[in-house]
């Protein structure tokens, strides 16, 4: 339907993913482009297309690694390395985007990854890649070693003074390793804890080092940006997000799956494209930007998904991921799922989201069998409001995010279930009940 | 609230810079040698590259901040986010624990946000907690209780059941420490504590989220630290308990005096607890120069030996070859007839005496007796007996030398003894007080002795033994100590001494009539 | 020896790639699950020896990370998602079949040791939802006629004593 496709232009054709391929398209052409400028004209570059990190915060791309000391030095005097660090730790609900780079155009990974070591000064580069992705890990390794055997990796890439290479590193099966600072404890094999901040990881980051690091997505379309211009990269989004984003389209539609679009195109017509509500029900709800954001009602969809409108609407474009559900869904036991996969992610440090996702996903599966009580959606907003922006990482706020909005915006739907005793979407759809909520008896 | 306009124009401050991480030495190099910000309304000075917390506990309103994972030996967590803070121009609320101060800022610890937050981690914590206080032995000094009544909410509308840990309920971690986790806030600090001050790497956390649970690293080793007892002082919950002081008292119960701990060359500050003279526990006294936060398992222990049943606590005369408790008159009289009759008199002092003790005995006895004596000082512990050959048996704090005073001896010019025997004069007259080797003692020599004594220490010294003079311990009596680097410390009693036991120049007073 | 010298070896030259001895940790839980197939405590003891660190820096990352399974599992271990995108498409009913199916309840091993059951969250595939991970390997799309095929599948791969069941990628003959 839209033009010009970045990262999807090849996917659907065979060995797409083998560097003979993506040199036979122009690959690794930026990359000789961005080795022939200064490293400062490449970070001007980024800056000018407008490029917000597409791993969910939106942070401008160019201002992060302008961040990055130029020639950092330790207390002796020595010059501290820099590390770059490609966060593929995909985990949020709704989120599937990563995994089709790696497995499909991972050399454009690769070769963003060179062009930013060119730009920060890094001289070693971790791809920290999600521990279920073994097949993805594989495909990585072997795309780098390939690229390795070809020069783009290694001493004096392409004849050039940079020194630079990538390994994989694979965690082990921890949502909160998405988190920047969490994953940097994780890379260097400690518990995944984010970390205080100040001092932030262009400072003090993986290895007590200065690092930048930076979604799969936001590395792999930067080749493109170099090789055609920021503007032309600007020009694809909106005023403020700039070029094409791999949205991600779960749940309930005809046709889930990744589409590339402008950050122009709204929720409606993301869902329009995914073939619409499946089996032409009508739509009850969206959770827009991977399962941290708070929903929106069917009513509420008409709504770009740049960062700066999502934020307007009172949610977040976040990682791109649109879980959609329809009228069958009952909502509350959808929240209930998402804020058990939050108490059981949450790494436990801060005392508001260990004890808070802990006891929101006890209330609401209590909600859910039919055992809440009115009083219970009091709580459940005070709880919310103790636990949002008070702990060191965002995390508390991704579980506020999805129980807030389904109370606000779906309160009679827990009014019925706390009136009924029971839930009346499962009464009335799927009689029997399956006990779907672990733990808990149904009435 | 204050007018922060005007406090900054009091200041001469043009411009607020609140430049958190890029660096310290932008505020050292500024216009105004101190830098300031406003706690409360109020101007404070503060050193650079303090946080907001040790700002406020420098200015003696570190009561202003509660919290459970900062503890101010151990490295900054910020987890527990009690003590988060209302910093102007700061969106969010800050960890005061974690923030640096900047020149300029205005902090606020009595907003409604700040205490709305309070009232929630509160809430978050106690939700779990099991509310034992009554059977709790933290109660009365615990940090989640007070500041719950400080901050918290009174009633919880938590409907789930609590989360419990049946298999670490009363979970002996060693002989020491006993462990509880159902009362855990999950500050771990003891964590920190055994990874980064004693490297014992002796405690962890295992799993995550809300099933966090705190374990030994190795449970065949259990605790392993010489310094156990100080996870139960940090504990900010009855979580960690020390054993020995289990369910023995209330602490509400016991007077807190300060005292120099005696254990070992280096001096430790502590803190006496007892109640009617009776001692129940030590703990450590910050001090910066010595011991920082933390005192050693012995040392803490080491009240056990001042409230020893066997300690001799009534002056005792020989009868018939045995030792027989008498009254001090006859003690006295005794102990003058001998030293004056004798011919050459040794004083051997331990180097656990007090250095007033040392030139006491030094000055009196000569001047009441005449030039018949010879003073030597004994050691006798760690194999040494001067202070150059002392040195540190770990990183932190225990020393090779288990007297307090061996520098006080060597300043006050007591020679040691030669051999550590004594076999060259008709009158010994032997001086320690609880902590220094019992010398050997040649044949055909009369003792005395002087100070704290066990049964057993008395008795290894046989029949010789003609007079024996109960003296004070240093927790009982005022003095001095050098400690093992060169620091003079002066105590005064901490608790009154429950026998007959005297100070040295009020039990030789009459010695002579 | 729970922890083979060709294991040693391989962390060995992995150690360039990283400045500290720490950052092996992850990688040689790894290694000694893919070998074993669980991470068990004298494991545990053997990692810390190699790496030279203490104890609880293996143990506290062994228990964060919900990967390394710190119990023995099946030859067979069936992972289903049970997170939002999944459970929209069904996943509940899949899990339901399988419970009947192996006779036991998610979180639990076939008494014989051939099969474990989990329910995990989210797998990061949710646009094929629902779907299941087999030891290494994902199976997307699945519905309940492709659960059994798969599940008859796997059930005479351990019969005829394949080598690399669930292992699609490792294979060495598959992906070389």
């Amino acid at each position: 339907m839209m033009g010009e496709k970045i990262l999807t232009k090849y996917i659907a054709e065979q060995n797409c993913q083998t560097i003979d391929f993506y040199l036979a398209h122009d690959g690794y052409k930026a990359l000789r482009k961005a080795l022939s400028i200064t490293p400062d004209a490449v970070i001007e570059e980024v800056k000018k297309s407008n490029l917000r990190g597409r791993g969910g915060a939106g942070f401008p791309t160019g201002m992060k690694w302008s961040f990055m000391p130029k020639n950092p030095v330790d207390a002796d005097g020595r010059p501290r390395p820099k590390y770059l660090v490609c966060n593929a730790d995909e985990g949020e609900p709704g989120t599937f985007k990563d995994r089709l780079i790696m497995t499909k155009n991972p050399h454009a990974l690769i070769e963003g990854m060179v062009i930013a070591a060119h730009a920060v000064g890094a001289v070693r580069g971790y791809i920290y890649i999600r521990g279920e992705f073994f097949k993805e890990a594989r495909l990585l390794q072997r795309a780098i070693d390939d690229a390795r055997g070809q020069g783009y990796l290694g001493k004096n890439i392409l004849g050039s003074n940079l020194h630079f290479d990538l390994f994989v590193y694979r965690g082990a099966g921890a949502y909160i390793c998405g988190e920047e600072s969490a994953l940097l404890n994780s890379l260097e094999g400690k518990r995944g804890e984010p970390r205080l901040k100040p001092p932030f990881p262009a400072q003090v980051g993986a290895f007590g080092m200065p690092t930048c690091v930076n979604n799969v997505e936001t590395f792999a379309v930067i080749p493109y940006i170099i090789e055609h211009g920021g503007p032309k990269f600007a020009a694809m989004g909106t005023e403020k997000s700039g070029g094409l984003r791999l949205f991600c389209v779960s749940g309930q539609v005809e046709r889930p799956g990744i589409y590339e679009l402008s950050m122009r195109t709204t929720l409606r017509e993301l869902i329009d494209i995914a073939g619409g509500v499946r089996n032409g029900k009508k739509l009850k709800a969206v959770i827009p930007g991977g399962a941290s954001a708070p929903m929106l009602t069917a009513e509420e969809i008409d709504v770009p998904l740049c960062f700066d409108a999502m934020m307007k609407a009172q949610t977040m474009a976040g990682s791109g991921g649109a879980i959609v559900m329809s009228e069958d869904v009952c909502i509350v036991e959808a929240t209930s799922i998402l804020l058990r996969f939050y108490e059981h992610e949450s790494c436990g440090q801060c005392s508001q989201c260990r004890e808070g996702s802990h006891w929101l996903a006890r209330m609401f599966a209590r909600i859910e069998a039919g055992k809440g009580t009115h009083d219970d959606l009091i709580t459940i907003e005070r709880i919310c409001a103790n636990m949002a922006g008070q702990t060191i990482c965002a995390f508390a706020d991704a579980v506020t995010g999805p129980a807030l909005s389904a109370v606000r915006k779906f309160r009679s739907e827990f009014e019925d279930h706390i009136r009924q005793r029971r839930c009346p979407q499962k009464a009335m759809l799927r009689a029997p009940a399956t006990d779907s909520v672990r733990g808990q008896t149904h009435v | 609230m204050c007018n922060t306009t005007d406090i900054n124009r009091e200041m001469g401050k043009h411009e607020i810079a609140l430049n958190y991480c890029s660096n310290k030495h932008a505020v050292q190099k500024g216009a105004n040698p101190a830098p300031k910000l406003i706690l409360d309304g109020e101007v404070v000075e503060f050193v650079a590259g303090d946080t907001i917390l040790q700002v406020a506990e420098r200015a003696g309103r570190g009561h202003l901040i509660p919290r459970y994972c900062y503890h101010p030996g151990l490295p900054i967590a910020g987890t527990c986010r009690m003590c988060t803070v209302e910093v102007e121009k700061m969106v969010k609320l800050m960890t005061a624990c974690s923030t640096p101060a900047a020149d300029g800022m205005v902090v606020h610890t009595k907003t409604e946000r700040v205490l709305k937050s309070r009232a929630g981690v509160m809430e978050f914590l106690l939700i779990n907690h099991p509310l034992d206080c009554p059977v709790c032995d933290k109660a009365g000094e615990c940090d989640l209780q007070d500041n719950n009544y400080r901050y918290g909410p009174v009633t919880s509308s938590f409907l789930e059941d609590k989360r419990t840990y049946p298999k670490a309920a009363t979970k002996k971690l060693s002989e020491k420490i006993t462990l509880n986790m159902n009362r855990c806030v999950h500050c771990e600090r003891c964590v920190r504590f055994s990874e980064e001050v004693v490297k014992s790497c002796d405690l962890m956390m295992v799993n995550r989220s809300w099933h966090k649970e705190l374990t030994l690293a190795d449970d065949k080793l259990g605790l392993t630290s010489e310094y156990q007892g100080c996870l139960s002082d940090f504990c900010p919950v009855g979580a960690l308990t020390f054993n020995d002081f289990r369910f023995v008292k209330r602490s509400w119960f016991l007077q807190r005096h300060p005292s120099v701990c005696d254990g070992c060359s280096k001096g430790c500050n502590i803190e006496v607890h007892s109640e009617d003279n009776i001692i129940y526990r030590f703990t450590p006294a910050y001090n910066e120069k010595i011991n920082g936060h933390w005192i050693c398992d012995t040392g803490r222990l080491s009240y056990h030996q001042v409230m020893d049943p066997t300690r001799i606590v009534r002056p005792m005369l020989a009868h018939n070859g045995a030792l027989q408790a008498t009254s001090w008159e006859l003690a006295q009289a005794a102990t003058g007839h001998l030293l004056e009759t004798a011919k050459k008199v040794k004083v051997v002092i331990g180097t656990d005496a007090t250095i007033e003790e040392i030139r006491y005995l030094q000055a009196a006895l000569p001047d009441m007796f005449g030039s018949k004596f010879t003073f030597r000082s004994f050691n006798g512990t760690g194999t040494l007996s001067t202070s150059s050959q002392d040195k540190k048996l770990d990183h932190l704090l225990i020393m090779q030398d288990k007297t307090a005073n061996l520098r006080g001896a060597e300043e006050c010019k007591l020679a040691p003894l030669e051999n550590g025997q004594i076999n060259d004069s008709d009158l010994v007259l032997l001086v320690r007080f609880g902590r220094s080797a019992v010398p050997a003692v040649g044949n055909g020599q009369k003792l005395i002795l002087l100070g704290v004594w066990n049964s057993a220490e008395q008795a290894s010294l046989g029949a010789a033994v003609e007079v024996m003079l109960p003296g004070l311990a240093t927790v009982e009596k005022s003095g001095t100590y050098i400690n093992c680097d060169g620091i003079r410390q002066q105590f005064i009693p901490a608790v009154v001494h429950l026998g007959e036991g005297m100070a040295v120049n009020r039990l030789l007073r009459f010695t002579k009539k | 020896m729970a922890i083979s010298q060709q294991l040693k070896e391989k962390i060995d030259r992995l150690r360039p790639n990283f400045p500290t001895t720490q950052a092996l940790v992850i990688p040689m839980l790894h290694e000694v699950q893919h070998e074993t197939g669980m991470v068990s405590e004298d494991s545990m003891r053997e990692i810390a020896v190699f790496l030279q660190l203490p104890l609880m820096k293996i143990r506290e990352v062994a228990t964060f990370y919900t990967m390394f399974n710190k119990k023995a599992v099946g030859q067979v271990h069936y992972q289903l998602c049970s997170n939002i995108g999944c459970w929209l498409n069904g996943s509940d009913k899949l899990m339901h079949h399988m419970e009947q199916r192996l006779k036991i309840n998610a979180g639990q091993s076939s008494t014989d040791g051939k099969y474990t059951l989990s329910e995990v969250e989210c797998l990061g595939a949710c646009g094929s939802a629902p779907v299941l991970q087999v030891n290494e390997d994902y199976y997307e799309n699945v519905d309940l006629p492709m659960l059994d095929e798969l599940m008859q599948s796997f059930s005479s791969k351990i019969n005829a004593g394949e080598k690399y069941i669930g292992r699609e990628t490792y294979n060495p003959e598959v992906w070389p």
